[in-house]
């Protein structure tokens, strides 16, 4: 398909919208569909990571660029290109402060609140969730037992709990035992949503969560501890998720972290916590249909390479002061051999067919008519930026585009008002 | 909108209003459209992406950058009466060190205070209540209606459910469960909720019964915004208008917060995929673009702010709104003097016409352009003023007389007021 006709497929809002963010230098989902360049290269190193995820192994990538050379846009199209190949996709940005690593609880949260499955609907994980049990059970009754055959091993207790409770029904109750007092807390309009919440990371009061599970008839969950502290059950719980989006149908998980270099800002404690945790997840043994993509600066490699890994903290271990190594191991020994994705720079020729398929977006966009010699000046632009970011390169083309239109539309403006 | 042909309109006391700030040097948000001239090229593609971009779904930041005096308040009131005219709903937030920019959560609560619908309109509990009032008719005794409509701000795109729940708190205590003998119990419940999506802290205790699990916070923040907004398309609204003035407190703080606060702003720009119907305007003054401390110390905030214009010409869509680049002109400037002169002959019930005449308008621009302080608005409109007042008792200059002394006087007395303003207030 031209891209003309590719074009035409899209709203004007929603080229306008890509206008914009391309204006702001942040990624646009319309942006990422119509101008990925190096598409081939990025959908090869995808597709190996995708291969490996398909035979049941964890796979990471990591896409290495400098600021506003296209990581987030990178990871959006990879985002895309997998639900478009059938797997349920998770994009957070990690944050020093609202989103750390080392806090593993709230990443799983974040990427529970992300998920986005292939057939691009609003459908929740939970409802899908239901009504995949449903049909596998084709109208017979569904037991709680019968529920939790269907989760994969791996998953913790307490999420195996909540997500038998969450396909179950709630106990009918009969006007007279809703008035007594051992059903005084029956409420069926609260279980789900706290089902919900505990599914996605949140915490609930423990008698609260007890309640739910009783009345969905989840009988096993006296069996073991619900509780889940530290960063091992929520990985777990991303590994056996995985499993189940393959059982489910899906592909497997694919899991985007923007932002990663965010990791090396914080102070060294929480460094080496981050530094322990990525050596975990990117080395995990565990079979598991993940691929795991992070997008880093060089700034994220270089502080890893510049760490002290000799550096000893003293600790008091009874009267003895005791030397422990900061570092666990030396993380840029164990990291050198990763497979990453280095973006690379457009040639001269591609920011041309850049140029020219911007200008198409625009003027349907802004719903103008570019002049004859807009080419020309979109080439004189590009060349007074040669060797600037490619964030800023793109941000100075759609800026020509904006002054060409701009400089139309106050000209009707003023002429209106004058024959006015 | 109004404009400067309404002048007329406006009755002595609200005329008088206007003086009356204009002396002090501050802004009549109420009556900026009455006395605004120029800048009608960034105006007019705001007005665009208001009606084009926010309102079919959009979501923008933008900076407007201007010194002091340069007139970056005055632009912003006229943004929020043309948001409000498009029914924007429109809050209009002065961040200071109380209200940083880093703790979004303290700004959520002044969004909520300073929300406007309508012209005459402030606040969330106003829009609320007419929104309860408005359901009077069909709502009473009809318990299931009740609970599909509760049913439907559930489901509405962006809503939280926790201000799903205190608003449908606010229908069933309303419509549902009246609680006749002791009416005060219905208030105070209905007190906690408006505190609720003011933003303030109350107990979990008080929360559980509406099935409201957490109360403002850091993480939450901008979740209850996106639930606002929702909110308000749902009552009809287009969207919603931040204007978030006086941003360069920022580069006086350490450098933790002044990062914090950084990233927060970078989050507001590159969020707009989540985010829907929303405009946000900071105001800031030409140093937070060049200083050291400014936005250039935070790369990934620079590289989506940096300027990628060649200096002649003007991006009027960029994300810098540069007031500072686009100076009144002079026949501005006198456009500026009659209305004023108008509105002060309102105010006082006077003829100024005979005693400031346009000659001595005209001489006060060309003096302040040699002396080259054509872009202080604010000194402009004080020296205008106070010759009005001067010839309202009496005093009337002539043509002759040097107008020299008087801006430079005025100058002296505008940072004579600066200064009394930075020291501190041991009694406030």
């Amino acid at each position: 398909m031209n891209f003309q006709s590719q074009i035409n497929q899209e709203s004007s809002f929603h080229l306008r919208q890509a206008m914009e963010r391309l204006r702001e230098g942040i990624f646009d989902p319309v942006a990422v569909r119509l101008l990925t360049a190096h598409e081939d290269r990025l959908q090869a190193a995808v597709n190996v990571g995708l291969q490996q995820v398909s035979s049941g192994k964890s796979a990471q990538l990591f896409v290495r660029g400098s600021y506003g050379q296209g990581k987030s846009h990178s990871l959006a199209y990879i985002q895309d290109y997998a639900q478009r190949q059938g797997y349920v996709t998770s994009m957070i940005n990690l944050d020093p402060r609202e989103l750390p690593l080392h806090q593993f609880k709230l990443v799983y949260g974040a990427l529970m609140e992300n998920l986005k499955f292939p057939d691009r609907n609003d459908t929740v994980f939970e409802k899908r969730w239901k009504q995949w049990v449903e049909q596998q059970f084709a109208g017979k009754s569904i037991t709680a037992e019968s529920v939790k055959s269907l989760i994969p091993e791996n998953i913790p207790h307490l999420f195996r709990c909540v997500l038998t409770g969450l396909a179950m029904n709630t106990v009918a109750l009969t006007s007279k035992q809703k008035t007594t007092k051992k059903h005084m807390a029956y409420r069926p309009r609260e279980f789900s949503p706290q089902l919900a919440r505990v599914f996605r990371g949140e915490t609930i009061s423990y008698s609260r969560l007890q309640r739910a599970l009783k009345y969905r008839q989840v009988d096993f969950y006296r069996e073991q501890s619900l509780v889940c502290r530290g960063f091992e059950p929520y990985w777990q719980m991303l590994q056996g998720l995985s499993e189940l989006f393959r059982k489910m149908g899906y592909g497997g998980w694919v899991i985007l972290f923007d932002e990663g270099e965010s990791m090396a800002q914080a102070n060294i404690s929480m460094r080496n916590r981050n530094y322990q945790l990525l050596q975990q997840i990117w080395f995990s043994e565990q079979p598991a249909h993940i691929l795991s993509v992070f997008a880093f600066t060089d700034d994220f490699f270089h502080k890893v390479e510049s760490e002290d890994y000799d550096r000893q903290l003293l600790r008091q271990q009874g009267e003895e002061p005791l030397e422990t190594p900061y570092f666990e191991q030396n993380y840029a020994q164990a990291w050198r051999s990763l497979n990453q994705f280095h973006l690379q720079a457009l040639t001269a020729r591609e920011w041309d067919d850049l140029a020219e398929k911007l200008t198409m977006m625009h003027t349907r966009a802004y719903d103008w008519s570019a002049p004859d010699q807009l080419q020309e000046l979109l080439r004189e632009r590009l060349k007074k930026s040669v060797g600037e970011e490619t964030r800023y390169r793109l941000k100075g083309l759609v800026d020509q585009l904006d002054l060409e239109q701009q400089a139309l539309m106050l000209k009707n403006v003023t002429s209106k008002a004058n024959r006015s | 909108m109004k404009s400067q042909q309404d002048i007329a309109q406006l009755k002595p006391f609200q005329a008088r209003a206007v003086i009356e700030h204009l002396r002090k040097g501050s802004v009549p948000i109420e009556y900026v459209p009455f006395f605004t001239v120029g800048r009608t090229q960034w105006l007019t593609l705001i007005e665009d992406d208001l009606e084009n971009y926010i309102g079919q779904g959009g979501s923008k930041v933008r900076f407007i950058n201007g010194d002091y005096g340069d007139g970056k308040t005055h632009f912003m009131s006229v943004i929020q009466h043309l948001a409000l005219e498009k029914k924007f709903a429109v809050s209009f937030v002065v961040l200071t060190r109380e209200v940083p920019i880093h703790k979004f959560e303290v700004v959520y609560q002044q969004i909520v205070q300073q929300l406007r619908s309508s012209e005459e309109q402030s606040g969330l509990r106003p829009l609320v209540t007419q929104w309860l009032n408005s359901l009077e008719e069909s709502l009473t005794d009809k318990p299931d209606a009740v609970i599909a409509l509760t049913e439907s701000l559930r489901n509405l795109p962006g809503m939280n459910l926790n201000f799903a729940n205190a608003l449908s708190g606010m229908l069933e205590h309303r419509f549902m469960a009246k609680n006749l003998e002791h009416p005060e119990e219905n208030e105070s419940r209905q007190e906690i909720l408006f505190q609720w999506l003011e933003g303030q802290k109350i107990s979990k205790k008080d929360l559980q019964p509406f099935q409201i699990f957490e109360s403002l916070s850091k993480t939450n923040s901008k979740h209850l915004l996106r639930s606002l907004i929702a909110f308000l398309k749902y009552l009809g609204y287009q969207g919603l208008i931040l204007l978030l003035d006086e941003l360069e407190t920022i580069i006086a703080q350490g450098t933790a917060v002044r990062n914090s606060a950084y990233e927060n702003i970078r989050l507001l720009i590159d969020n707009t995929e989540q985010t829907e119907f929303m405009h946000i305007f900071f105001s800031i003054i030409p140093d937070v673009l060049s200083s050291e401390k400014g936005f250039k110390s935070y790369d990934a905030l620079w590289s989506r702010v940096r300027s990628v214009g060649e200096g002649k010409k003007l991006n009027y869509r960029g994300v810098l709104v540069d007031l500072h680049r686009t100076p009144l002109e002079t026949r501005e400037f006198v456009d500026l003097g009659l209305c004023l002169r108008q509105i002060h002959e309102i105010a006082y019930r006077w003829d100024a016409q005979n005693s400031i005449q346009n000659p001595l308008i005209e001489k006060l621009c060309e003096t302040q352009n040699k002396m080259g302080l054509l872009s202080e608005i604010r000194l402009f409109i004080k020296s205008i003023i106070s010759y009005l007042d001067m010839a309202e008792q009496g005093n009337v200059p002539d043509a002759q007389s040097d107008v020299i002394d008087h801006i430079t006087s005025n100058q002296r007395e505008m940072e004579q007021e600066k200064l009394e303003q930075l020291q501190p207030k041991w009694d406030s």
